[in-house]
């Protein structure tokens, strides 16, 4: 087992890993960027080296500087979270050309999977569906325009190498087909260096229902369950859940067989998640492979009792599985609810700033992996990610029930997060019937406002707190928290 | 004494009276509630309204405050300090006629130069911030006066990026 490992990450998911390298007795190297320097990840390492400048290029992304960092701290091996160096081919290989272990897939699988229109036919020559459409990246408008005669509009325009909806558009009649191709070109040519694009079925309906997979070096290949991860934002996900309130143990037991054919068919190793598009008839459709740990992953190890990142790193490590197929059955209900610093009120837009104030929900079924403290700083390079509110409970209703409690009791103040709008989403009648489908925020919430619904209380809260004095910075000890009565000190009385 | 404080655009008239026991009676149009508060630290206060139990996590934000209960956050202004500051002159409400971006940011791009002529909706700098990336657009028509910032500044809102002029504004005596 490896004595040492840095992580090439940062935020909630490097305080994470670093949880389970700590239980397993194993060392942390954390690698931070100059806006980092007292982060929560800094904090949790036994050792942290900085790595460059505030820019990600210069830092989180500087495959030199992070593998001299791993050298120079004594690291056998990165693990790259998600995100970042995560999903890059060329890092992984330089990992292994350098002899460290790169805890994730083989290279090739990376880059294999990490073309869509690659991962595509290996796919459909391995039997696992695939959305109707093009197996080949195409540029010939004519060609495009044959193709989508073929598939029925309206057609999805994708990246070959995308992700996060770049490049990607819908064309619903022959004649917008011609600019939406050249603009979708031009937008993935920008996001990936690659304008490579291609044509599939547009299906209005669907959900996104992802499974875990599990390889080891072995060749035992196993799934670990599935999450569904419909409501998104700008194809974003916010809320997930575990199991999918759409399968049955049937179709479960059909979409699990197919993710691990799919991971078998691209050599896959290590934790992977295959992301399939689920349409109101049952019918299942290969979307892509992430080719490394996911965000929502908690909500898998809070039913299955599984540490994924422990079998990451013993996988990487060469050691066999822990778990056989037979072994995995998921226990209750769990649901992941992200908090962002961001403003569900003013488009999502990001909100950096300074935690002023933070308090973590408590109680049984609650799991929260935050990557921020009181008075720490959220930057503007990073993703707004700040912590994770995961629980879990016997059912969907208690779990939604938990997570609503949870999220009534999570104070952020200094920075916006979407607290009351994610309990919103929980409280619609369309959720709580399972009614989860990838367009529930732009058909249920669109224009979402926050209510008041407690005015009085915060009128009294703003009174109360205009009355009673703050602390003083030498506060006697032992005085108990209370404050003197406002009727004992009137300096704040006026009117 | 006496309160005026606005909620979602409505401001209420609030008047505060000590009861007993460091309680106190809060009496608007609508109603009357018999309040106690704790302060638990500078931040939180447990409150009991009528009986009933609440916690409230506060921040100050001039005469405005942030407060958070039960997962909502509420802004609660003052309104007779702030139409006391507006008549000393302070901080009058921004009109969407500079070039600031929405939230603080670097500066990715900058799309214009000096001396420029540009129509409303045109862009004239990119911002990123956290990974999403915003094109701030010109207001109205105009020309471009000056460029403030340079690529990776960092910035924030109320910083203007670009000084835009309209026809005739540079010889206009009152611009």
């Amino acid at each position: 087992m490896f004595k040492r490992i840095l992580i090439a990450n940062r935020g909630e998911i490097a305080c994470r890993i670093m949880h389970t390298c700590r239980e397993m007795g194993i060392e942390t190297v954390a690698v931070y960027s100059e806006a980092d320097e007292t982060a929560a990840h800094v904090l949790a390492a036994d050792r942290a080296v900085l790595v460059g400048a505030a820019d990600p290029t210069a830092s989180y992304l500087n495959q030199d500087r992070i593998l001299a960092a791993a050298r120079s701290a004594g690291a056998e091996a990165i693990h790259p979270g998600y995100g970042f160096l995560a999903e890059n081919a060329a890092f992984a290989a330089r990992c292994v050309e350098e002899g460290i272990t790169f805890i994730g897939p083989p290279a090739e699988a990376i880059r294999d999977l990490g073309d869509k229109t690659v991962a595509r036919r290996l796919m459909q020559d391995s039997g696992v569906p695939v959305i109707p459409g093009q197996l080949q990246a195409e540029t010939d408008p004519a060609k495009l325009a044959a193709a989508a005669e073929e598939i029925g509009y309206p057609v999805l325009i994708k990246a070959a190498a995308g992700g996060g909806g770049k490049g990607m558009r819908i064309v619903h009649a022959p004649e917008a087909l011609a600019e939406a191709a050249e603009a979708a070109g031009r937008e993935a040519a920008a996001a990936f260096g690659n304008g490579s694009i291609y044509i599939e079925k547009y299906l209005p309906k669907t959900r996104h229902v992802e499974f875990q997979i599990m390889a080891d070096r072995h060749g035992n290949c196993i799934h670990v369950l599935e999450r569904e991860c419909s409501i998104q934002r700008r194809h974003q996900k916010i809320i997930e859940e575990t199991p999918s309130p759409a399968l049955t143990p049937k179709l479960r037991a059909a979409m699990g067989e197919a993710a691990v054919r799919a991971a078998r068919a691209a050599g896959y190793v290590n934790a992977g998640t295959v992301e399939f598009l689920l349409d109101p008839e049952g019918r299942f459709y290969f979307l892509e492979v992430n080719t490394r740990l996911q965000v929502e992953h908690p909500i898998t190890e809070m039913v299955t009792g599984i540490d994924l990142v422990r079998e990451q790193i013993r996988i990487a490590a060469g050691r066999p599985l822990s778990y056989a197929q037979e072994d995995i059955a998921g226990r209750g209900h769990a649901i992941e609810c992200r908090i962002y610093a961001e403003d569900p009120a003013c488009g999502f837009l990001p909100s950096p700033g300074i935690i002023r104030y933070l308090k973590s929900p408590q109680g049984p079924g609650i799991r929260i992996d935050a990557g921020i403290y009181a008075g720490a700083h959220v930057p503007v390079e990073y993703d707004p990610i700040l912590a994770k509110l995961v629980v879990q409970a016997e059912t969907r209703e208690a779990a939604i029930a938990r997570a609503r409690r949870a999220l009534a009791s999570y104070v952020i103040l200094g920075v916006r997060t979407p607290i009351a709008f994610l309990r919103d989403v929980l409280d619609h009648e369309a959720f709580r019937r399972g009614a989860t489908y990838t367009d529930f925020i732009p058909e249920h919430l669109a224009a979402w406002t926050p209510l008041a619904p407690n005015p009085d209380a915060a009128r009294a809260a703003f009174v109360a707190d205009a009355l009673m004095p703050k602390a003083r910075p030498a506060a006697t000890p032992g005085t108990g928290p209370s404050a003197p009565s406002p009727w004992q000190s009137l300096g704040g009385w006026r009117g | 004494m006496k309160y005026n404080l606005t909620l979602l655009e409505k401001t209420t008239p609030l008047a505060v009276s000590p009861t007993a026991n460091g309680a106190w009676e809060m009496e608007s149009p609508e109603k009357r509630l018999a309040v106690t508060g704790r302060r638990i630290d500078d931040t939180h206060l447990f409150l009991t309204i009528d009986g009933v139990g609440c916690n409230a996590f506060i921040s100050d934000d001039g005469n405005a405050k942030q407060i958070m209960i039960d997962g909502v956050l509420y802004q609660v202004i003052d309104a007779d300090a702030q139409a006391r500051s507006t008549v000393s002159g302070a901080a009058s409400p921004t009109l969407p006629r500079d070039a600031t971006p929405p939230m603080p940011a670097v500066v990715v791009k900058i799309m214009v130069a000096v001396g420029q002529q540009v129509k409303a909706g045109d862009g004239l700098v990119v911002v990123s911030a956290m990974k999403m990336e915003t094109t701030l657009t010109a207001p109205f028509d105009a020309r471009v006066a000056g460029i403030n910032v340079a690529v990776d500044d960092k910035v924030a809102p109320g910083d203007i990026l670009v000084d835009l002029e309209t026809a005739g504004e540079e010889n206009a005596p009152e611009a």
